[in-house]
């Protein structure tokens, strides 16, 4: 039992080692980000599932030890049955040390944004909140009550299907658990300081969401309107990252649109 | 008996910037006392709620003798809820957790990632 516990954690290893090698390979994690980033997720839930198995396993070792057992096998099972324990505990202290600080910020960000909206619009799973700046933001905030949030100059700057682009990447962002992801790299990446799988899995993740999201609005709402958008918001704010997303929506090849307004959603939206 | 209402701490504050804010005009404390719903704050609390504010920069004092003190907001409400929601936005990198921004989430090494496989560069 306690070899089968020490393979599973050897396996678990390994994939630690080699998936951010393999998963890096070519640039196919660009083009199509949503599967690269449930590859890397898979990956990720599969290395915890074996280190779970790794643990019950000892624990039921070191639990099945009986009189009958030889003295050295009783106490190498007994001992990595411990040894188990204490790890896990300190993993599950670092977690939660971990999350606490992230948790409390998001607490607070949602409590301080939603005392400023100057209008809020309930649509089909999130509420739109408007706020007055003078910057060009979006943003999607999850949680019970998901809500995306566009600032007054970020309305000003775009035509209506560009605006429309830009809320269908935030709700991409809300639909497909991007907060979640995010929120379980930068807890993996606390965990493991200073090591290359932490490190990778969290940039795997910040980039690939946004692109997953880029994808996703192109196919709803249009790739010419989203690559517009990025374009305009490049040109007026400098940020080049948005020049490079729009360059490579405008790489890849798209199925034909049926024409955006048909939903309930875009019809409010494209009436501004 | 009457009951009391307790207020939330930082509530007063909020409900005098709340009616500094609807006035066009710089007002003075028993005037803006009137103002308030039930139960209407005592004068001396209301004084020190606006003394605090004063010192946090949100209300300036004006008149030059002691009953002609008025009180006016030194932001308007508009200016001061984009103050916070960037004082906001620009805290801890711990809040990309919580809020999936539109842009300025991807770093040096992702944009070189981007730029050698699409980057055609601006026009």
């Amino acid at each position: 039992m306690l070899l089968t516990a020490l393979a599973c954690v050897a396996c678990a290893a390994l994939i630690a080692y080699f998936a951010p090698s393999l998963m890096t390979v070519g640039r196919w994690q660009l083009l199509h980000p949503r599967t690269a980033l449930a590859a890397w997720f898979g990956a990720f839930f599969l290395g915890m599932a074996l280190c779970v198995a790794a643990l019950m396993l000892s624990v039921g070792g070191a639990v099945s030890a009986s009189v009958s057992t030889p003295v050295l096998d009783a106490i190498l099972l007994t001992l990595g049955g411990w040894v188990s324990l204490a790890l896990f505990g300190a993993l599950a202290f670092f977690v939660v040390s971990s999350a606490a600080p992230v948790v409390a910020s998001e607490r607070m960000s949602s409590a301080t944004l939603a005392s400023v909206a100057t209008s809020r619009e309930e649509f089909a799973g999130y509420t739109l909140v408007r706020f007055d700046s003078s910057d060009e933001i979006a943003y999607a905030v999850p949680g019970r009550r998901p809500a995306i949030f566009l600032s007054s100059a970020m309305e000003r700057a775009l035509t209506p299907p560009q605006l429309l682009a830009v809320v269908a990447h935030e709700y991409a962002h809300l639909r497909q658990h991007h907060g979640f992801a995010v929120l379980v790299a930068k807890i993996n990446a606390a965990c493991l300081p200073g090591l290359n799988q932490g490190r990778s899995l969290n940039r795997a993740t910040t980039l690939l969401v946004e692109l997953a999201a880029d994808d996703a609005a192109a196919r709803q709402v249009g790739a010419v309107f989203l690559a517009n958008a990025l374009v305009t918001l490049a040109r007026n704010s400098g940020d080049q990252s948005m020049q490079l997303r729009a360059d490579r929506l405008a790489g890849k090849q798209w199925p034909r649109r049926r024409g955006i307004g048909r939903h309930d959603t875009e019809r409010k939206l494209l009436a501004r | 008996m009457a009951s009391i209402r307790i207020r939330a701490r930082g509530e007063l504050e909020a409900e005098v910037m709340r009616l500094l804010w609807a006035e066009s005009q710089p007002v003075g404390a028993s005037e803006l006392a009137q103002k308030f719903p039930e139960p209407q704050p005592a004068y001396t609390t209301l004084m020190t709620a606006l003394s605090r504010l004063e010192r946090k920069g949100r209300v300036v004092r004006s008149g030059d003798s002691p009953r002609k003190i008025r009180f006016s907001p030194s932001r308007s409400d508009e200016e001061y809820a984009s103050e916070t929601m960037m004082t906001a936005l620009g805290g801890a990198g711990d809040r990309r957790a919580a809020l999936l921004a539109f842009a300025g989430n991807l770093n040096d090494e992702d944009l070189d990632l981007l730029r050698a496989n699409f980057g055609k560069g601006p026009e």
